[in-house]
């Protein structure tokens, strides 16, 4: 049984952060249930334990949190639906390769409902969407921009950290650091493409969604 | 053979039955506890030795490994223990010399073997790699739970396990420098060691941490300085 927390507002990095630790250890204790939690931080960037400090190209724009996820900088804020997954990945088939590819399938489902087609790079991290509409690369390839980022941690088997979806946010916010440390394309948001998606909305599809994606035992390499 | 002749007197305490049984024993036990002790010494990651002190120390401790059994197997069977110290002092004697032999003639062995015969394995982790960023392949660092692959063009992060990137870069030269990072061979630009850190950087800058179990194999591929005693003379 999976507790599904939403809070409302603008919920603090370093709080959101406590908290999300101390429900790993008791998942890991078997003292709390599997938590899925729904938040939205005011404007920040993190940076994840590979971040290199050229990537944050405006350092005084908002405030930075180092945070122990595996990546780079990261932007949250308003309009961006961050979703801390602290899950038991011992009792997902312990393979932390596998879950992540579960979690990607997840926000691929999610978009989905939206009729968005939400793909995953080799080499580059996160979920990221075709964009036609947009001048082609200089190697005249269709431009694509990021919409899903993705960092997980493992704590005694257990998740934490996980996944954001931009749904509104301020795409200029993102200019202050190099994403994912990837500089050669952008970013969007649902709203970006056109879509009239609502947090609420978002919310209730990444619910629908989550069985399908998330309660594979296997997957391939 | 040995047990129809009856050497050592087992002609006289056993019968034929017996004596199959007891040197099937000792055959095994031997073979085993050599297998055991020489696997630990050869492979153990603390105990990375020059053939020099290496050959001396698995004949020492084969033989005295094999008296041991041998020792426990005839007390257990036969009932019996060696007459005073001059026939265990001859029993451990001659198992150091047998081990030596062994071990040495294995040594020499290994030395003459013909080296096995190269694949030319391609290197398919490309086929994973952007287009834009399939350069030279400089090196492989994990980044839980991906590996980043840098490479002359650049660098990208693919989802896997560093040991299956190693395995899918193929034959491209390579050195473990951590348990999380294998650099190219060419790749390597210089290495340096600042107190208890120790990098190496790359032709693309990156540097990347080099663990103290890792410094010797680096230092035998000529990647690693030399140790002052170790230097030639100009």
């Amino acid at each position: 049984m999976i507790d599904w927390i939403a809070t409302d507002g603008l919920t603090d990095y370093a709080a959101a952060t406590a908290f999300m630790e101390t429900r790993a250890d008791a998942i890991a204790a078997g003292t709390a249930p599997e938590t899925i939690w729904f938040v939205e931080h005011p404007p920040l960037y993190t940076a994840g334990t590979s971040a290199k400090v050229k990537d944050l190209t405006d350092p005084d724009r908002f405030p930075v949190y180092t945070s122990k996820r595996g990546g780079q900088y990261t932007y949250h804020g308003p309009g961006q639906r961050v979703v801390y997954v602290m899950l038991n990945v011992a009792e997902r088939g312990r393979d932390v390769r596998c879950f992540v590819r579960d979690l990607e399938s997840w926000i691929i489902a999610t978009l989905a409902e939206f009729n968005v087609t939400g793909e995953i790079r080799n080499g580059r991290v996160g979920v990221w969407v075709q964009r036609p509409d947009k001048p082609r690369t200089a190697t005249a390839e269709i431009a694509e921009d990021k919409i899903a980022a993705l960092g997980i941690r493992l704590r005694k088997w257990v998740s934490f950290h996980g996944l954001s979806i931009n749904v509104d946010p301020d795409l200029s916010h993102f200019d202050g650091i190099v994403p994912c440390g990837i500089r050669d394309h952008g970013v969007t948001s649902l709203v970006d493409l056109g879509l009239p998606v609502t947090m609420t909305d978002l919310d209730l599809a990444l619910r629908r969604t989550f069985d399908a994606a998330m309660t594979r035992r296997s997957c391939a390499a | 053979m040995l047990a129809i002749s009856g050497p050592f007197r087992t002609l006289d305490l056993l019968g034929l039955f017996q004596r199959l049984i007891y040197r099937t024993a000792v055959i095994f036990l031997t073979c085993g506890a050599g297998t055991a002790v020489s696997g630990f010494l050869t492979h153990h990651p603390r105990l990375r030795l020059a053939p020099i002190p290496r050959i001396p120390l698995i004949s020492r401790a084969l033989g005295l490994a094999v008296t041991l059994v041998l020792t426990l197997t005839d007390l257990v069977i036969l009932g019996d223990l060696p007459d005073g110290p001059g026939e265990m002092f001859g029993k451990t004697g001659a198992a150091l010399l047998v081990s030596t032999v062994i071990v040495t003639l294995g040594h020499l062995a290994a030395r003459t073997e013909p080296a096995p015969a190269t694949t030319n394995r391609p290197a398919i982790i490309f086929d994973r790699l952007p287009l834009e960023k399939r350069g030279v392949l400089l090196s492989l660092s994990v980044e839980d739970p991906y590996v980043r692959n840098s490479t002359t063009k650049g660098s990208a992060m693919i989802l896997m396990r560093l040991a299956d990137a190693i395995r899918e870069a193929g034959d491209t030269p390579g050195l473990q420098a951590h348990r999380s990072h294998r650099v190219a061979r060419a790749a390597v630009a210089s290495a340096c060691k600042t107190g208890e850190t120790a990098v190496l950087t790359l032709l693309n800058g990156t540097q990347n941490p080099v663990s103290r179990r890792c410094i010797t194999d680096l230092r035998t591929a000529g990647l690693w300085p030399a140790r002052p005693s170790e230097r030639t003379a100009p």
